[in-house]
């Protein structure tokens, strides 16, 4: 079809014609889409921080549901019932021992005894942990030569009390050469040791760990966030709560 | 000091954009506002709405630039967006597509813009004096190339509408054009 010369006309001068405009600019627009790319990233910042909100008040929620029992058993274990019996019971537990390391252990649990209290805030973290040993792992390490695990164990405490986190935990009795037992015993010694203290610490004993619960799961929000763990990861935390608190349960 | 700019392909400046790089968005805007602002005061004589729906249209280009296939031309894919744009608002303003009585309609075959003197700002001044109804069909259809199909559904008439609003369009600038032409000097531009 042959072109209407008028539309030839217009369009040979229009189509490349170009207007200068009066506001129109780079700037407002760059504006325009940095607010539009704003617009689009609130959402997902919003579900983001819902999700964690939601997590942590199940984390608290659960939190609080478990450390009140939790606490109240570590009580139970560290007052009243192996009053004054610590330094016996720490031969108790090693059995294929001689007279001679029997004396040794004697000898540092009794230093144990005469330390200075100097990290008030681990020592509930202590009771802890080296009670979840003393369940979840209690006759693999028993074999071992105590001269050498008992030397070992101040040195490894702090070590101990910084692990929170589970995982963390399991891979541990490979590196531990502490009988649980000792190490448990060793502990109930210390805060025996100073009553005062020891109520002063219950006060922390009640707070501490919740805290920290608080933070590990916050860990792992930020992980789940970050892709390097699962929901899953959550459930460990209060699985190992439950078998700590059952396990205390049968003990007694 | 003279600044050395890397010198991007249309194709790098598209992919940059598809990407967000603000740069190429920069080269972009920088180097099709005024012919997409053109573009729009075709169909929109108020300077400052045409600007507002060229800003919106820009807008659209970026957002929707990763729909671009990269088959065909980029500026007739952007083109066409502006022109949507301009499209809805114009049809805000209801078009009134003035009735065409085919007796009306002359036969503009024998203008012969030969010896004219024009230059495009006389051209664009000239088609926007036209009425909204003719004018859009005239831009639609003489210089952005739809036929009268599509113009029919783009602007909800038929087809008829369509070519009728066409002919008068074009018999009025004729018009226009001729009168310049033969007698009327002053609108006669150098």
């Amino acid at each position: 079809m042959k072109k209407n010369k008028v539309d030839q006309l217009f369009s040979k001068f229009l189509v490349k014609h170009e207007a200068t405009p009066t506001k129109a600019s780079w700037e407002a627009m760059e504006a325009m889409l940095n607010k539009a790319e704003k617009k689009e990233k609130r959402p997902v910042w919003w579900y983001w921080s819902a999700a964690a909100v939601l997590l942590l008040s199940i984390g608290f929620w659960f939190g609080q549901g478990f450390n009140p029992q939790q606490t109240q058993n570590t009580l139970a274990v560290v007052e009243p019932e192996k009053d004054s019996s610590a330094i016996e019971t720490a031969p108790k537990a090693e059995q294929p021992k001689t007279e001679e390391n029997a004396l040794e252990a004697d000898e540092n649990a009794l230093k144990q005894l005469e330390k200075p209290v100097q990290k008030k805030p681990s020592r509930p973290k202590k009771v802890r942990v080296s009670g979840y040993y003393a369940q979840e792992e209690p006759k693999q390490n028993n074999a071992e030569d105590p001269n050498e695990s008992i030397e070992k164990e101040p040195e490894q405490q702090p070590e101990i009390a910084q692990l929170a986190q589970p995982e963390v935990m399991e891979t541990l009795p490979a590196k531990m050469d502490i009988t649980p037992a000792e190490a448990v015993d060793n502990l109930i010694a210390q805060i025996e040791f100073r009553p005062a203290q020891a109520t002063e610490e219950l006060a922390e004993v009640s707070f501490k760990p919740r805290q920290s619960s608080g933070k590990r799961l916050l860990q792992k929000v930020k992980a789940i966030r970050n892709g390097d763990a699962s929901i899953k990861d959550l459930g460990l935390n209060r699985q190992n709560l439950i078998s700590l608190v059952t396990n205390r349960n049968e003990e007694e | 000091m003279s600044k050395v700019v890397p010198l991007l392909t249309e194709h790098d400046l598209v992919k940059g954009c598809q990407q967000g790089d603000r740069n190429c968005q920069k080269q972009v805007f920088e180097k099709w506002h005024r012919k997409m602002l053109a573009v729009c005061q075709r169909y929109i004589n108020n300077n400052f709405e045409a600007e507002d729906i060229l800003m919106q249209a820009m807008m659209k280009v970026f957002t929707e630039i990763n729909k671009f296939s990269g088959l065909g031309s980029f500026e007739g894919w952007m083109r066409r967006i502006v022109v949507n744009e301009a499209l809805m608002a114009v049809r805000k303003q209801k078009i009134v597509f003035e009735s065409v009585n085919q007796e009306d309609v002359e036969n503009s075959e024998g203008f012969d813009p030969g010896s004219l003197q024009v230059d495009a700002e006389y051209l664009f001044e000239l088609l926007q004096s036209l009425p909204t109804g003719f004018r859009t069909v005239f831009n639609l259809y003489a210089i952005e190339g739809y036929d009268h199909k599509e113009i029919a559904s783009m602007l909800g008439i038929s087809e008829g509408t369509s070519k009728s609003q066409l002919s008068r369009a074009r018999q009025m600038l004729a018009d226009k054009l001729t009168k310049m032409n033969t007698g009327d000097t002053k609108t006669v531009i150098q």
